[in-house]
């Protein structure tokens, strides 16, 4: 990846594109990348709809590779729904293209001169940016239909639906499948309605005539490939559970746990959770579509594979797999405990290119609000399709949890930087409330997802029985995720490389493999930590302060069922998460 | 494999369910799990005495593949002292993904993360009564050890079996081969007309070729 593709939308006569070396950004890639481009080109007070913010889609640092699980694709900007940094991650095709094509970022800049539409063509003969309104406010699936009537069946899409047009601050940005489909999505933080504001509705991504990128160390590198797929193949979460059942296996086992936020955080138990579980949902996609229709990647080059295929009632294709915390946002925190209308609601938020788990805790906290009544599917439906339509209720509900809970009074609004909060209650399972309060992006659950300190060793190992055990552990989470973040990898390998020493040696062989570089355990913890380091300088310079870094109060004050407890690390423990 | 189950309480019931099915389509039962089953338990037993000694799984997988344990709720780091009450509710689960997934580890790195919900080790004074145990089987679990439990004969609520059957009538076709109800052959079929007591049922199945 040589070079940087750099869209000025608001360039004299239309928008321009330029093709720029790397220059300072040479060997990023992912996260890294997106975050290096924000901290340095966006002011941190601009505003996040106007000119001056940026839109950075970058692939990871493996990606285009043979690697394994390596086309996860990171973008970035300031965030119009948190106010701070945002780096939002998607699977889909377009990495693993992008990449082949030479392209370690897009950074879409400025802002056109009027509200004309525009669509990009990437190929291996340049770039280039034209107006088309008839794209206006079609819904991501027949949006990907017509790229597919004009340029064929092996392009892939990025691109936005409705709400990013809209500039709605749960608004995502869509990637497409394996199968052409825009299912898979940078869904956080309301990156789609950045995309919206710079007027670019699709990105049409062909990499025909390219060439897988080849490592510096090809011996090394395919040795270490094959020992890291056949440790993901051997752990019985990542070679037997996640395929089988995919994410939402979770939902049994987080209900039971008495941390599964239930009716919009007002108990932790939900008596429905069986019927919408990662077992039921194997079971009925099976059914309906075929033994193998719960064990689907999203993008070549997966191995876990822990997505699938949902058919409707009528047999035909309806959404990917819903995944854990679409089931829980749309399901459980709705008190909705039917599986076929949260597929609908899933697809229904593909298609107008929303955040599934920001919208499920905005229905939720709707409801609380007295708009409808938990576990009235239909309801929520059709708020859904208000959202869709831009009425003036849908433009709220659009706008997410936060704004939805002030406009309908709401106290028990469950958000962190104004980012709804994901399927896991910060009461029941506390270090997942530290990670939650401090991470930079708003409440985000795969902000401290992956690897033990005591494999990274970072920081020596942690005592989790003291109280800041709790803290250094979900600091030492947020170090490993921001580097895996950034080299492309799905942050579900984190559970092999958690548990098998040789399956993180080998990792680290695959990336040292790639650049021809060493690459030890610290290099990525450091990798991590310039990352956040970043990140936080550039939320400061935002406003951000210790303040910002809390759970909303009602966390601390009302026990949860069934284990009545509140959320108990205190302030000065939280502060002390990014002394590092 | 046969579960050892004690009848020595008054309480049991004396309502039991026969079933013979094809060994094609015995996996099709196992959905009568999802939501839980019962067992007689020897109050203040530990959960792995349980398991292991007296129901007989085996111990190297009790060890290795039940990662995720829970007794009322509460996360298990050590099964060999969790003892388990009358009326408890255990839950078993395979590893799970994701870093909560990962905290709920029986003694994983992460536990201290829900340290405020784990259960406590303990001992029971009334131990040595027979008394009662909800199982819930999860995931990988429940489609490996679901057979399992089910020809060792288990108690299951009437409303879960009676729903099962009427939900699932259409999909189990030819696979019944053989069924008796409290000692007497009926048809297949007939497990629709059965007039379920308000209690539970003892319910064993066994496939043949
Ligand atoms: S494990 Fe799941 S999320 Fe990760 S790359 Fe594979 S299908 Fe995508």
């Amino acid at each position: 990846m040589d070079k940087i593709l750099r869209v000025k939308m608001g360039a004299d006569g239309g928008p321009q594109i330029v093709v720029e070396p790397l220059g300072d950004y040479a060997g990023m890639g992912g996260r890294a990348m997106t975050s290096a481009v924000v901290a340095k080109e966006v002011p941190p007070l601009c505003h996040p709809l106007g000119a001056d913010n940026k839109l950075v889609i970058a692939p990871g640092m493996l990606s285009g590779s043979a690697a394994a699980m390596s086309g996860r694709i990171s973008v970035g900007c300031k965030s119009p729904l948190t106010g701070g940094i945002k780096e939002a991650n998607s699977g889909g095709q377009p990495s693993q293209m992008l990449a082949r094509l030479g392209c370690a970022a897009i950074v879409i800049e400025g802002r056109p001169a009027d509200d004309t539409l525009y669509k990009m063509v990437v190929n291996k003969d340049g770039a280039k940016i034209e107006a088309d309104n008839s794209l206006k406010m079609l819904g991501n699936y027949d949006l990907v239909e017509k790229m597919k009537a004009a340029y064929g069946d092996k392009v892939a899409c990025i691109s936005i639906g409705p709400a990013g047009e809209m500039k709605m601050s749960a608004a995502s940005i869509a990637f497409t499948d394996m199968e052409q489909r825009p299912t898979r999505h940078a869904g956080r933080g309301g990156v789609g309605a950045v995309m919206g504001s710079k007027g670019l509705k699709v990105i049409v991504v062909d990499d025909e005539g390219t060439a897988r990128r080849e490592p510096a160390d090809p011996d090394k590198f395919k040795a270490a490939n094959k020992a890291f797929v056949a440790g993901l193949k051997k752990h019985p979460v990542t070679g037997e559970g996640l395929p089988a059942y995919g994410t939402n296996v979770l939902t049994n086992v987080i209900n039971e746990a008495g941390g599964y936020p239930t009716n919009n955080f007002s108990t932790g138990q939900f008596a429905g959770a069986s019927k919408i579980s990662g077992e039921a949902q194997a079971e009925l996609e099976n059914t309906r579509g075929g033994e193998g229709s719960a064990t689907h990647g999203c993008h070549r080059g997966c191995v876990i594979r822990c997505s699938g295929t949902f058919y409707g009632k009528n047999g035909n294709f309806l959404t990917k797999q819903p995944e854990y915390e679409t089931v829980w946002a749309h399901g459980g925190n709705c008190g909705i405990d039917d599986l076929d209308a949260i597929a609908e609601l899933d697809r229904m938020d593909d298609d107008f290119g929303l955040d599934t788990i920001e919208m499920g805790a905005t229905i939720g906290v709707a409801m609380e609000g007295g708009v409808a009544k938990f576990g009235d599917a239909e309801a929520a439906i059709n708020l859904l399709k208000e959202v869709g339509q831009g009425t003036p209720l849908g433009r709220i509900l659009g706008n997410g949890a936060s704004v939805t809970g002030q406009v309908f009074g709401v106290e028990r609004v469950p958000v962190v930087k104004r980012q709804a909060m994901p399927a896991y209650d910060p009461r029941s399972v506390q270090g997942i409330g530290v990670t939650y309060a401090t991470t930079t992006m708003g409440a985000d659950h795969t902000a401290g997802y992956s690897v033990t300190a005591n494999v990274l060793g970072v920081g020596g190992n942690v005592d989790g029985t003291k109280p800041e055990g709790q803290v250094e552990l979900s600091r030492n989470l947020q170090i490993a995720t921001a580097a895996i973040d950034a080299t492309g990898m799905c942050l579900f390998i984190a559970f092999a490389i958690l548990d098998q020493a040789e399956t993180f040696q080998a990792l680290l062989d695959v990336l040292s493999g790639f650049t021809g570089q060493p690459c030890t355990a610290d290099d990525v913890t450091d990798l991590g930590k310039s990352i956040l380091k970043q990140e936080r300088e550039f939320n400061a310079a935002a406003g951000f302060t210790s303040k910002d870094d809390r759970l909303p109060a009602f966390f601390k004050t009302e026990p949860i069922a069934p284990h009545d407890v509140t959320f108990g690390v205190s302030d000065e423990e939280l502060d002390s998460v990014f002394n590092f | 494999m046969h579960i050892n189950q004690e009848s020595a309480t008054g309480e049991a019931s004396q309502h039991g369910l026969f079933l013979a099915v094809t060994a094609a389509d015995f996996h099709k039962f196992v959905g009568l799990l999802n939501t839980g089953f019962m067992l007689n338990i020897r109050v203040g037993e530990s959960v792995q005495t349980l398991l292991c000694d007296r129901i007989g799984l085996d111990k190297s997988y009790f060890d290795e593949r039940i990662q995720t344990l829970f007794l009322n709720s509460k996360p298990v780091d050590d099964p060999a002292t969790a003892a388990v009450k009358n009326n408890a509710i255990l839950a078993l689960s395979a590893a799970m993904p994701g870093l909560v997934g990962a905290t709920f580890r029986k003694g994983g790195t992460y536990r201290w993360m829900r340290g405020s919900i784990s259960h406590p080790d303990d001992s029971d004074t009334a131990a040595g009564k027979v008394g009662w145990i909800t199982v819930k089987l999860f995931n990988l679990i429940l489609k490996e050890l679901g057979p399992f439990f089910l020809e060792g004969g288990i108690w299951l609520r009437s409303e879960t079996i009676q729903a099962f059957f009427k939900e699932r009538s259409g999909s189990l076709g030819d696979a019944i081969q053989y069924v008796s109800w409290n000692g007497g052959e009926i048809v297949p079929g007939g497990i629709l007309e059965i007039e379920w007591p308000d209690e539970p049922i003892y319910i064993k199945i066994i496939h043949q070729n």
